[in-house]
């Protein structure tokens, strides 16, 4: 039963262990990527293990969904490529991440500040963690674009009004002058979403931006990160557990567990064909509003509490697929070939399906009725 | 409110033109009355016996305080909340805590609901301790069953609270409410806190245990994939109101309000081909404040509907009442009748 995943097999390295990702490939270097990085957290009883090998790039244009269990290492990830965590060996990051061909990992701080500052922003799920409450939102913005841009103060308040309303915050002159606690939840969000374009970066990574938001609110933020990116080429990772929101906004997909990617590929190709046991259990778990009263067919058990040093594949306990090798082998994501003929979106980066499996899900057994063909 | 109370008899609870207001006081040393919201305001619906009815909206709009009115944590300004047959508006401390008994809530936030210092396995008890229920022995059996139920290893008894996820957590709340086998469950968004293989389980597991005791659920949701999959009945409320009611089927095939109609176009469908194909209804701007109730149709101000028609005075000189448009089916707008024709998104192949 395997075999019918695995004859169609190419083994591939993902990236040689070159120093210039994605070349040779013949393919567009990629703006971003990751290579076997590994994220621990000094414990008082050895190391605790939140990220242990992940590699995806993110090429400019792109927008590439994360997606994955509360735990599974997604915000890790983000703050591990944004190198923004304490830097007094307390948190060890391992492997290589490559920005535009720097390698983000070993550069010295001030570097790390300006990149971070210009060419990488991230925003949050909480707006209030990149807000400061007792700073007037106008002056946050216009910090911003004095320290990185050299803009006087006149003309760093006049581009902060233009960021506000570029993300639709009414009354722009008014809520400059306004602390963040003054405003909703959704405008909080898009005022972090101001601070992060401020520089027009041109990566950003938005980690749950929309989580905390109601469903007409997260439509209108997921619009602006949309037009914003559309308009300005940015590359973003969209950091999600709704994989309705990663549906319709991701040309591509990567599905993590327990601190390792488990599947990528095409978003259409993700939810058509899924052929990790995970990715399908994740499908299967997801009531749907246009699909009335199917069955949900969760995943049995729970995620790990605690991410392991891989030994043997970490999905194996809640896995209906285990064979024998399952519980020594930690499988290595392969590719599957490309499975969706003719993309919808534009797909600019590698197509390839990748899924770290010993026994993957059938392309027949894929578990959904026929896309969008059902209706009650 | 016409179609609402044609039907005395049988309902399990009966909640008619419940009314909670807040008041908000600013200054420090002079209490000074600032403003009053009426979170929510002026609502009526049934609940029949084995029923999940869905309440859902936007945050703010008046859920979980219309939860918490009918277990007694909230005091109504007027109104009547019926529960088999008992007036629970204005009833006795006494009284009070026997009927809790039969109605039990599981609220939204999994990091406060819990007491902290005390042990999982005694949160699940308490409820059972409090109501004199079994014999210790017989208490601890009861929450490894509980604790199993819900997912979680019956070893997590000994542990406290903070030793759990958020979604951990709120699989202990749900343990605790489902010890005394309410009759009546108030669940205030129990898996927005989950993760979704979690949520699917819990979903699972509350639909099972609806059926095993034909328990009756109040669902509580933003989500209104969950709450199509999960509901029998659907209450759409907007800024402390009730905007729409409907038996599922109906709300999802054909809402009738614009606001509905609005809600459903905004939902992700985990599709890639249907979200390509459909078309969204972004509404502008946000959910007025509570204080500051809009006069006429409290939804005008974002209503497509209403600019579509090219802005008739009605809408913000009337406020629409819950009116039955169909069977089973009340609209409160003055246009539903228009918005019924417009495709909703949800189906790729209506255009
Ligand atoms: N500062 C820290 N110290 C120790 N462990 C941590 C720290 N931050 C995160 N972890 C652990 O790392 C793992 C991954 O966490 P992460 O925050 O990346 O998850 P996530 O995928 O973003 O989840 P969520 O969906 O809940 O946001 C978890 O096991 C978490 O407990
Ligand atoms: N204890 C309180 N004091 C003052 N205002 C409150 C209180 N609880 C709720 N409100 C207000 O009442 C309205 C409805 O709140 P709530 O019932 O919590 O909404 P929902 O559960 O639908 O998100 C909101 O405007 C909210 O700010
Ligand atoms: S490697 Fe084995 S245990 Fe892991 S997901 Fe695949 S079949 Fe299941
Ligand atoms: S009454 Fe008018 S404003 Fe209100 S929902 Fe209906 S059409 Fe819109
Ligand atoms: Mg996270
Ligand atoms: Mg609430």
């Amino acid at each position: 039963m395997s075999e019918s995943g695995l004859e169609r097999t190419t083994e591939t390295r993902l990236l040689p262990a070159s120093n210039h990702p994605g070349a040779g490939d013949g393919l567009l270097s990629p703006l971003l990527s990751v290579e076997r990085l590994e994220v621990q957290f000094r414990a008082k009883h050895g190391a605790v293990r939140a990220v242990n090998g992940v590699t995806f790039q993110v090429s400019s244009g792109e927008m590439l969904g994360l997606v994955g269990e509360s735990g599974s290492g997604k915000s890790v990830t983000s703050l591990a490529i944004m190198r923004l965590f304490p830097r007094d060996g307390s948190v060890i990051s391992m492997g290589r991440v490559w920005f535009d061909g720097q390698d983000i990992l070993s550069i010295p701080e001030p570097a790390m500040r300006r990149l971070r500052g210009r060419d990488m922003a991230i925003v949050f799920q909480n707006p209030m963690t990149s807000l400061n409450p007792t700073m007037r939102v106008g002056l946050q913005i216009a910090e911003i674009l004095m320290v990185h841009e050299g803009l006087g103060r006149r003309q760093a308040f006049e581009r902060s009004e233009a960021l506000l309303q570029m993300v639709g915050v009414p009354a722009v002159h008014e809520s400059l002058a306004k602390y963040a606690h003054e405003f909703s939840g959704g405008m909080q969000q898009r005022i972090t979403i101001a601070m992060a374009l401020a520089l027009q970066p041109r990566l950003l990574i938005a980690d749950e931006p929309t989580t905390a938001l109601d469903v007409t609110i997260q439509a209108q933020v997921l619009d602006l990160i949309r037009e914003r990116a559309a308009e300005t080429g940015m590359a973003v990772v969209l950091i999600t557990h709704n994989l309705g929101v990663a549906a319709g906004l991701t040309q591509r997909i990567a599905v993590m567990y327990a601190g390792l990617l488990v599947e990528v590929g095409e978003t259409r190709s993700i939810f058509a064909s899924p052929r990790h046991p995970y990715t399908v259990g994740l499908l299967g778990s997801l009531p749907r509003a246009d699909y009335h009263r199917v069955k949900l067919t969760p995943i049995p058990g729970m995620p790990p509490v605690q991410v392991e040093e891989p030994k043997g594949c970490p999905f194996a306990p809640r896995c209906a697929r285990q064979i024998s090798v399952c519980s020594t082998e930690t499988p290595a994501l392969r590719s599957m070939g490309r499975q969706v003929a003719k993309p919808s979106r534009a797909v600019p980066n590698t197509c390839s399906h990748l899924v770290a499996c010993h026994n993957p899900v059938p392309t027949e057994e894929t578990p959904l009725m026929p896309l969008g063909s059902r209706r009650d | 409110m016409s179609g609402i109370q044609s039907e005395p008899s049988g309902a399990l609870l009966a909640v008619r033109n419940l009314v909670v207001q807040f008041s908000s006081t600013r200054g420090f040393l002079v209490r000074r009355h600032v403003s009053t919201v009426r979170a929510v305001d002026d609502i009526s619906f049934e609940l029949q016996q084995g029923e999940i009815i869905c309440l859902v909206g936007e945050s703010g709009c008046g859920k979980t305080t219309t939860g918490r009115a009918i277990v007694a944590l909230e005091r109504p300004v007027s109104g009547s909340i019926v529960f088999k047959g008992l007036e629970l508006v204005g009833l006795g401390a006494r009284q009070s805590h026997r009927v809790t008994r039969h109605i039990q809530m599981v609220f939204q936030d999994p990091y406060s609901s819990l007491n902290p210092r005390m042990t999982v396995g005694a949160s699940v008890a308490e409820p059972l301790v409090i109501h004199r229920v079994g014999s210790p022995e017989d208490r601890r059996q009861r929450v490894g069953e509980l604790l199993d139920a819900v997912g979680l290893h019956p070893e997590s008894s000994a542990q406290l609270p903070h030793q759990f996820s958020g979604g951990q957590r709120q699989r202990i709340a749900l343990a605790r409410a489902l010890a005394l086998n309410p009759e009546l469950l108030i669940l205030d968004e129990p898996t927005s806190a989950l993760d979704v293989s979690i949520q699917a389980q819990i979903l699972n597991l509350l639909a099972d245990l609806r059926e095993k005791y034909s328990l009756t659920y109040l669902f509580i949701s933003h989500d209104l994939a969950i709450v199509r999959w999960l509901g029998d009945r659907v209450v759409v409320m907007y800024l402390g109101r009730i905007m729409e009611v409907a038996p599922s089927d109906d709300l999802f095939q054909t809402p009738l309000h614009p606001y509905t109609v609005a809600l459903l176009s905004a939902l992700p469908v985990p599709d890639p081909t249907v979200e390509d194909q459909r078309k969204r209804i972004v509404l502008e701007g946000e959910v007025p404040s509570a204080a500051n109730i809009p006069v006429g149709c409290r939804f005008a101000g974002r209503c497509w509907l209403w600019r579509e028609l090219g802005s008739p005075e009605q809408c913000q000189e009337m406020e629409p009442e819950l009116s039955c448009v169909a069977k089973d089916h009340l609209v409160a707008c003055h246009y539903s009748g228009e918005a019924a024709v417009r495709p909703f998104g949800l189906d790729p192949s209506v255009d």
